[in-house]
């Protein structure tokens, strides 16, 4: 039976100080890599799998060290290392991360391999960065950080899951600074699965006509996002003030709870520059985002991102990343605009993303 | 034998996904672990899988472990004295 038919809908409300973001990295569809922003011209995909525009890891790694590592461990390696160099923080007293699936290369090659060899001799490799907290312990031998390691496998909520982990480690005064991220891929096998679930259209889509489309299902994508927190404000870029996690929710609690959401960090509706809104093409779902949509103020920017990232998991995670860099530089990236609002500055950023219509999550960034 | 020896060179550096490597680079006396090739104990359950796959050759004493994994000349000389397949 579906967890979602036998369990009620609840909120997590979580009030907590400000948590200040020192840098924010993201590996993508999209080259968001090699500029740290998201580029001119916009990536078009044909297919309905938003793959990775993967970085150049030769310049990080040796032929030895790389043999080992599979596309999501290079990828979130990478990422981690360039977020930590931009906070110039060689060891982080913490390191948290989400995930939903982990390395998918690696889990389907050891579950495969179980078949082929008949639960015989497997090798070790697939099965040790099958692990979800494979990565962290990676990022934890490259830089020598011996602190609190921890990684969230929550579906939906896993990115909340491990912000929230770091936000209590501060709230206890147990770090004064951490790195938080997630991580997802996407493999051909398990497009397939999920095809055969439905989360995918049936049609081709281009991601660019993603938002304007009336069918069901969404496009499938892959993203690895690493922020650096710290308790201090220094050399912050921004700072998330709110996140706030609702399960299985209609459109109505949905609503109440942006509603309160926003009262409970004294905003009014006028007050809110711009809104990261997870519209992903699905008409299944879009009733929750247009919920949210359809009370906003015309000052408001309403901003779209899963047209450029794809679906996944912890998709909340690139717009974490692009509202960071929003409120760092002021800029709206084009490519992100919904429904242009009259907000001329920015300074408080609401992400509201459901993933599947069951998860659902909420935050607010401020300027600094 | 030297046939032999380049195929299962071959085998290793797929196995071990030794980038960019070919047979010539790798010395049939020199040890495989430490100043040698430079592998490590990941690498020599990856090899203990490759002899139990290929060879049919299951290594259940670490001590002897040890020894047929010392360099390709061992490698060689036991899968020659105990394959099964």
């Amino acid at each position: 039976m579906d967890l979602a038919e036998t369990t009620p809908a609840f909120y997590l409300v979580n009030m907590f100080n400000p948590v200040h973001i020192t840098s924010a990295r993201a590996t993508c569809a999209q080259d968001t890599f090699s500029n740290n922003n998201l580029p001119e011209n916009i990536k078009v995909f044909e297919q309905n799998i938003l793959n990775y525009h993967e970085p150049d890891y030769r310049q990080y790694f040796t032929i030895m060290q790389l043999r080992r590592m599979t596309r999501i461990i290079k990828i979130g390696l990478v990422t981690a290392i360039e977020a930590l160099k931009d906070a110039k923080l060689e060891q982080p007293q913490a390191i948290v991360t989400g995930t939903a699936k982990g390395s998918m290369t690696d889990t389907e090659k050891f579950l495969h391999d179980i078949v082929d060899f008949n639960e015989g001799t497997l090798n070790p490799t697939a099965f040790i960065q099958s692990t979800y907290n494979a990565l962290n312990g990676l990022i934890a031998l490259h830089h020598d950080a011996n602190g609190y390691n921890s990684t969230y496998v929550h579906r939906g909520f896993s990115l909340e899951n491990s912000l929230m982990d770091a936000i209590m480690l501060f709230e206890e005064n147990r770090i004064e600074n951490a790195l938080i991220g997630c991580f997802e891929e996407m493999t051909a096998e398990h497009y397939e699965l999920k095809k055969k679930m439905g989360y995918w259209k049936n049609e081709s889509m281009k991601n660019i006509d993603l938002l304007n489309s009336s069918t069901e299902g969404t496009i499938a994508g892959e993203g690895t996002f690493f922020f650096t927190l710290n308790k201090a404000p220094e050399n912050a870029i921004a700072k998330l003030s709110g996140l706030r996690m609702l399960y299985n929710a209609d459109e109505a609690l949905v609503k109440t709870t942006f509603n309160n959401f926003l009262a409970e960090h004294s905003l009014e509706l006028n007050e809110v520059d711009a809104v990261f809104l997870s519209y992903n093409g699905n008409i299944q779902t879009r009733h929750f985002e247009d919920a949210i949509s359809e009370q906003l103020s015309s000052n408001t920017n309403q901003l779209a991102f899963k047209h450029l990232c794809g679906e996944f998991d912890t998709a909340a995670g690139f717009a974490l990343w692009a509202a960071t860099k929003a409120l760092q530089h002021q800029v709206l990236h084009p490519s992100l605009i919904l429904k242009k609002g009259t907000s001329s500055s920015l300074k408080n950023v609401i992400i509201y993303n459901q993933y599947n219509g069951k998860e659902h999550a909420f935050y607010l960034l401020e300027r600094i | 034998m030297d046939d032999f020896k380049k195929d299962l060179k071959l085998q290793i550096i797929e196995a071990l996904n030794l980038q960019g490597m070919n047979p010539d680079d790798i010395d049939n006396t020199a040890p495989l672990f430490g100043e040698g090739l430079g592998l490590d104990s990941i690498d020599s359950l990856e090899l203990m899988v490759l002899l139990e796959r290929n060879y049919g050759i299951k290594i259940e004493d670490a001590r002897e472990g040890r020894k047929v994994l010392e360099s390709i000349d061992a490698m060689a000389a036991y899968i020659e004295a105990n394959r099964k397949k």
